[in-house]
């Protein structure tokens, strides 16, 4: 065949995914306006019981062999009306009842940690209330300038309460985190010990050491939930992710709703890994 | 958007991370010999000359990770008879590797493996290195996080050296002192096998990689596999041009440091040298 047909066959294809991309696009939106219509005038019916939400939860979880214990969120957000808070906030409750230890928060703009953390984290404490104890959950490193607390402050294991550790994060938590790691390890030896640093110290479990400390107590995320039809780790954590699950939550953050976590949780419980053998 | 369309454009460097030939077991068995021949010949087939037409300057392979050493003895040691097979076979064609001006290079800690596959090695890529026309870099005894670690190692060797002094340090100097140094950004990332995840391949690098997930089990993946990933990856275009685009003003700049571009044509010369030994370390 001949190249510039192939070509024209190519071109001819990209336009029709552009074409099932714009309907696609215009369906989500008019499903999302109906149901917010309806919602509107059936307010009592609609409102999220949280109750109910927890006990289709726990239903769930009898079926679900293996829960991450640190799920990562990466928001592909450019601006504040991206992100929807109260999505988040049921981010947070729906893991804690399903017995997450860790949800981190990603947007590479750091739109969430720099903007709306205070607002977020609020919104956390307002809603939560609620529905669980207050006490469950933990504020990450970065909000310590928020809660006036130096370091995680992990609740005392009275009973058996569940806690989850929240913690927000941007593109300066990733590579520009190599920096602070560089200067500590580099610098800080040379001035007190006399003039070489000792190479032959930096090793990957020294270094996974080292970093963990600047990153506060923290496992490797065992999944990251993405949004969109692009994956793409937008340079969140480059050494703690070697590990991580990568799967599509929803296809954006308003239209996320607890059948599609639990539907990801599914996907995740099936997931093997062999490491190396 | 007539952007989105032109190939040659956007296609710079892609990259395909095999699972190893394990995935292929669980479904069919076969000889373990067998499946990794397999696999090497579906290479060849698809991949040799395709990506020179499709305008892909460079590809990258993940062939062995350090963690296969954990595998039984007998199975990393045929592992290893194939690679040395495949790296006397390219040594046997050079001229047709010459004609097409392939660069292959080896990227990972290559210390870890045999003697002789190591030369081996080491005479492959001397023998390529002036050649522009398309990369093929195989990653062998590779994990990410070693390389990060061998990286920061380097730079702490340039401090102790005093090839470089506080300010330089950044996390871009980490970036250039990769075994990938000399590579080119990944566009593309096509993970085979219906798995999610990255395996410890290339985690530095992929920050604004289009990351493709495919059923297919490496063996069966086909060019049209490969055609889909790349449409796939120019539909993502224009928001991965975004994410580059903020990740390099993010990036301090280091070419305008003489200091440190001094020391990475070091490094450079002394990895070459590295290279040079292992492959004269023959005639002893």
């Amino acid at each position: 065949m001949n190249f510039s047909l192939l070509k024209l066959l190519w071109i001819i294809a990209h336009l029709l995914a552009d074409v099932l991309e714009t309907i696609f696009y215009f369906g989500l939106e008019f499903r999302e306006n109906f149901f917010n219509f309806i919602k509107k005038y059936t307010k009592s019916s609609w409102n999220h019981d949280s109750s109910d939400q927890r006990h289709q939860i726990e239903l769930h979880l009898k079926n679900i062999k293996k829960i991450p214990k640190h799920l990562a969120v990466i928001l592909n957000a450019d601006s504040e009306k991206d992100i929807d808070l109260m999505q988040l906030t049921n981010l947070v409750d729906w893991s804690l009842i399903s017995g997450v230890n860790f949800i981190s928060f990603y947007d590479y703009k750091g739109i969430l940690k720099n903007q709306l953390a205070s607002s977020f984290h609020k919104f956390i404490q307002q809603h939560c209330t609620n529905n669980t104890d207050n006490e469950n959950i933990v504020w990450g490193l970065n909000f310590q300038h928020m809660t006036d607390n130096d370091g995680i402050k992990f609740p005392h294991r009275n009973g058996f309460k569940r806690h989850i550790v929240v913690n927000i994060y941007s593109s300066e938590d990733g590579h520009e985190k190599f920096d602070q790691l560089l200067r500590r390890e580099l610098l800080s030896d040379k001035g007190s010990s006399g003039k070489t640093v000792d190479c032959s110290k930096f090793t990957i479990d020294y270094i996974d050491e080292e970093l963990s400390k600047l990153y506060g107590q923290m496992s490797d995320p065992d999944l990251t939930v993405y949004f969109g039809n692009i994956c793409c780790t937008m340079g969140f954590m480059p050494w703690q992710i070697r590990l991580t699950e990568f799967i599509q939550i929803s296809y954006k953050l308003r239209t996320l709703s607890l059948d599609k976590y639990l539907k990801v949780l599914y996907k995740y419980a099936k997931c093997e890994q062999r490491f190396g053998k | 958007m007539h952007l989105k369309l032109n190939i040659s454009i956007l296609i710079l460097s892609l990259l395909l991370l095999q699972t190893g030939t394990d995935d292929f077991r669980s479904r069919v068995i076969f000889k373990k010999q067998k499946v990794t021949k397999w696999a090497l010949r579906s290479y060849q087939k698809h991949f040799n000359g395709k990506c020179l037409e499709l305008e892909i300057k460079e590809v990258t392979v993940y062939a062995f990770s350090i963690e296969n050493f954990k595998r039984s003895p007998e199975e990393v040691d045929t592992l290893m008879t194939l690679a040395r097979e495949k790296f006397a076979k390219v040594m046997e064609e050079k001229d047709k590797l010459m004609e097409k001006g392939v660069k292959l290079q080896v990227i990972g800690n290559i210390k870890l493996l045999p003697e002789d596959l190591q030369k081996s090695i080491a005479d492959a890529v001397i023998l390529t290195k002036n050649n522009e026309k398309s990369v093929l870099n195989v990653a062998f005894a590779y994990t990410s996080r070693d390389e990060i670690t061998n990286s920061i190692k380097t730079i702490a060797e340039g401090i102790n050296e005093q090839d470089l002094e506080a300010d330089d340090l950044n996390h871009s100097l980490i970036d250039q002192c990769l075994y990938t140094r000399q590579c080119r950004d990944v566009d593309l990332l096509v993970r085979t096998s219906g798995e999610m995840r990255f395996s410890d391949f290339l985690l530095w690098q992929t920050q604004s990689t289009v990351f493709y997930f495919t059923e297919a089990l490496w063996p069966e993946f086909t060019l049209w596999h490969l055609l889909a990933a790349i449409f796939y990856y120019q539909r993502c275009y224009i928001r991965t041009k975004i994410l580059k685009s903020y990740f390099q003003e993010k990036t301090p700049t280091i070419s305008d440091n003489k200091r440190v571009v001094n020391f990475l044509s070091k490094v450079d010369k002394q990895r070459y040298q590295e290279l040079v030994e292992i492959q004269k370390s023959r005639v002893v």
